[in-house]
């Protein structure tokens, strides 16, 4: 769907905290897996908000566009008050519409859910993160819940497309149409509409409190969920938490022109600079970079590398109860391509 | 934020909610003491100075944020009034609109994205 990046050049936005470290891991080890592919380093972050007054300036989402695809490394974004999310300003401007992020239990983490495997679509442009408020009056504050019928019928679409793609026999949409009977309310109807001409996929619906529950109790049941924006944001954050944490959590968003692979976790300030930091969840997505380029191959020569380093345990970062660093573990990965 | 107080609170503007079938709506840029500083869609700048990708315009609603070009004046309520009659006279299909409020030098209402 999106660019297939014709030049072999990737977009690299560090991000902050340990978000240059972690994407140095990244660096090193395509050097030695995908030496072909080049990296441009853009500005973003506490560097950009210093030197152009925006967490991610305009000429930084420019190039993105430009070269259709980037890895994304962690930006932060002040509660109540300050700039906007760097992320969702990224998503918004390159129409960057499916957030994609896979739940798969993965060998060596430590977790009480080991036979997870499912993904969840989220939609990555609409809904509360239009982020369109205001005060009514002193003491009242609104939000506007904005979806369009085109925003719901192209993110369920991908969805059912990619449940093909993966060969998922179910696909569950995610809502809160009990209570939301028009907004959500017409995302459920476009998903029952379009699950019509996908007849060899099982179109389920679960209201979104209930969701959550099934996730904590039963996750095994679920193979491919599509939902809204806010939902999305949550249920993948707790789908990561099943399977080890946001630090082994891998993360896409897909655009029809352009797209960005991120690591979902913070940018955990605390441990910055120390080189302690555990790059999985940004490898992770890289993978996902390599498959989305059509480079399958290299693509599974790097998951055999991470998961049978995490699986044998002995080169460990902090996060999974081992005391190696950044520079071992990427070393270990290095050595097993 | 502390809550506002009744006494600093003051109206510096007005966002338009606008129908257009045929993409970015043409709007007047001032009307009455007002500038147009954005159109957004979804929440998302779309005008001035954007390039957008050609998918991105989605909906059929944009918001128009028109603000008073004067911040010294203590009473915009004739300014918005002659806002809406003057859009509505110029044919803009307006659906929705939101008072846009300040306290002292805080604004209380969010920024569009881009």
């Amino acid at each position: 769907m999106a660019n297939k990046n014709a030049s072999n050049k990737i977009a690299l936005l560090e991000g902050d905290g340990i978000g240059p470290e972690i994407s140095e891991a990244v660096v090193q080890i395509f050097s030695k897996l995908s030496p072909d592919l080049q990296w441009e380093k853009l500005l973003s972050g506490e560097q950009a908000l210093k030197e152009k007054n925006s967490p991610l300036p305009t000429e930084s989402v420019e190039r993105v566009r430009a070269l259709g695809i980037a890895i994304k490394g962690p930006t932060g974004t002040p509660i109540g008050k300050g700039h906007n999310s760097a992320n969702v300003t990224l998503r918004k401007s390159l129409d960057l519409f499916a957030n994609v992020r896979p739940i798969r239990s993965i060998p060596g983490v430590p977790t009480p859910y080991p036979n997870v495997d499912f993904t969840i679509v989220r939609e990555n442009t609409e809904d509360l993160y239009a982020a369109i408020e205001y005060y009514s009056s002193p003491q009242t504050v609104e939000c506007l819940k904005v979806l369009t019928r085109p925003g719901c019928e192209r993110i369920i679409r991908y969805a059912f497309e990619l449940a093909k793609k993966l060969k998922r026999t179910q696909l569950t949409c995610v809502h809160k149409a009990n209570i939301m009977k028009l907004t959500d309310g017409m995302f459920l109807d476009t998903f029952r509409e379009i699950s019509k001409q996908y007849s060899n996929i099982e179109a389920k619906d679960v209201i979104v409190d209930n969701m959550c529950m099934q996730l904590v109790t039963k996750p095994e049941q679920f193979q491919m969920v599509v939902t809204l924006n806010l939902y999305g944001d949550i249920v993948s954050d707790l789908g990561a938490g099943l399977i080890g944490g946001l630090g082994v959590a891998a993360g896409a968003n897909i655009g029809s022109t352009s797209a960005v692979f991120e690591a979902v976790h913070g940018t955990a300030p605390d441990i910055a600079g120390k080189g302690m930091a555990n790059p999985t969840a940004l490898l992770l997505s890289s993978i996902m970079m390599l498959e989305h380029l059509d480079r399958f191959e290299e693509a599974e020569r790097l998951r055999k590398a991470i998961f049978s380093v995490l699986e044998e345990g002995k080169v460990r970062t902090r996060d999974l109860k081992g005391s190696a660093g950044t520079q071992d573990f990427t070393n270990a990965i290095i050595q097993r391509l | 934020m502390a809550e506002p107080s009744n006494s600093s609170f003051k109206c510096v503007g007005l966002d338009v909610f606008v129908i257009s079938k045929s993409g970015l709506p043409a709007m007047p840029e001032k009307v009455e003491g007002l500038k147009l500083e954005l159109i957004s869609e979804r929440g998302l700048k779309v005008w001035p100075n954007v390039t957008l990708n050609k998918d991105s315009i989605l909906t059929d609603t944009f918001r128009c944020r028109y603000l008073l070009e004067n911040e010294k004046i203590a009473d915009s309520t004739q300014q918005i009034n002659s806002l809406l009659k003057t859009l509505s006279e110029k044919g803009a299909e307006w659906t929705e609109a939101h008072k846009l409020w300040r306290n002292g030098d805080q604004d209380l209402y969010s920024k569009a994205y881009g």
